[in-house]
């Protein structure tokens, strides 16, 4: 039986060594290239055009973007695990929309990544993503919990989507303006954006705001002379 | 995951070490029990750490390399990046420094009669 080719990516070189002997002692598996993640990694893949990449990612949602991006044009068959330490639904959501295969988190056991690259290995046309990742995330879902930010969060950026300054938010919310801004880090921190349009533009995205929140109010205005409501 | 990668390579590439996984909560009680030469942690508690040789490994971040902080029999270093020969260099110390002491211990027990020396048992 040919062995699974395998490239493996991590910045934290005991893991990833360790793991190249884990995966190296199974007879059906071979590392083929290993090393840290990002622009190293593709061309590892691009070299070696592996069956299964086995890569930590990006928080930030667009440098993940770029990294599997170049992976799927260097290597378009090959399937992608990401290894991670992020357990964010919304997190999950994102790297699926990017085409990875399987999500698998970090306080999942070797076996379960070893059954993870069997089972995708045995079906490469398969179009299902395979997520393992703890229990408590994942019965969040049909919580309400989908979004990673706070209702207060939410709030703030409702309001930044309307065009409002940190100081007319302040005032809305009755919020001190340094308690705006710091909703607002917690906001770029939490969804990986660096800016206001880009957090908005992912709430929208992402749905965790509407549009009717945004527009409805139009006689509230930012100087603060409307009144309006969430 | 990271545990499991580490054993696997202790046992990989020091065959003759025996290796226990154990949760934080039953770490002291573990190095007792086994007597253990070395213990590598997230958190080394103060207990384990007068009991064996150490590693603490810092708590795993994305975009960070994995750092760590060796303590072996006085040679003590921290290493930003940590490779599993830092790994096996502090296990060889342990094996070192067990291999001194057994030494140690025989050359303490004088040579009985069946060896050319006086029945006198432990000086």
């Amino acid at each position: 039986m040919t062995p699974v080719r395998i490239v493996l990516a991590d910045d934290h070189t005991m893991f990833r060594e360790g793991m190249a002997s884990v995966l190296a002692s199974r007879g059906d598996v071979e590392v083929v290239g290993q090393g840290p993640h990002g622009i190293a990694a593709v061309d590892l893949v691009e070299r070696h055009k592996p069956d299964v990449v086995i890569t930590q990612v990006e928080h930030h949602p667009r440098r993940a973007e770029e990294i599997l991006s170049a992976m799927r044009s260097a290597s378009p068959k090959s399937r992608i695990v990401v290894l991670t330490m992020f357990d964010n639904l919304h997190y999950v959501r994102t790297l699926s929309r990017l085409g990875i295969n399987a999500y698998v988190h970090k306080s999942s056991s070797v076996e379960e990544l070893l059954a993870t690259v069997s089972a995708l290995s045995r079906n490469p046309e398969g179009d299902n993503v395979v997520v393992s990742m703890p229990r408590g995330s994942l019965e969040q879902i049909g919580d309400g919990h989908e979004s990673a930010l706070s209702d207060r969060e939410l709030e703030v950026l409702v309001l930044v989507a309307r065009g409002f300054s940190n100081r007319q938010v302040a005032r809305d919310l009755h919020l001190s303006e340094a308690t705006v801004k710091r909703h607002l880090a917690n906001i770029y921190e939490k969804i990986g954006v660096g800016s206001r349009s880009d957090a908005v533009r992912t709430a929208l995205a992402e749905q965790w705001i509407g549009f009717h929140e945004v527009v409805s109010a139009d006689s509230d205005s930012p100087d603060g002379s409307g009144g309006r409501s969430l | 995951m990271y545990r499991e990668a580490l054993a696997f390579s202790l046992r990989e590439h020091r065959s003759e070490a025996e290796v226990s996984l154990v949760g934080s909560d039953d770490l002291v009680a573990e190095v007792e029990r086994t007597g253990a030469h070395l213990v590598v942690a997230n958190e080394v508690p103060h207990a384990a750490r007068e009991a064996a040789f150490w590693i603490e490994v810092s708590k795993a971040r994305s975009g960070e390399s994995l750092g760590a902080e060796i303590s072996a029999d006085g040679y003590s270093r921290s290493v930003r990046d940590f490779h599993v020969k830092h790994l096996l260099e502090a296990l060889d110390r342990a094996e070192e420094e067990l291999v001194s002491e057994t030494a140690s211990q025989d050359e303490a027990v004088t040579p009985g009669p069946e060896n050319g020396g006086p029945d006198e048992g432990l000086r």
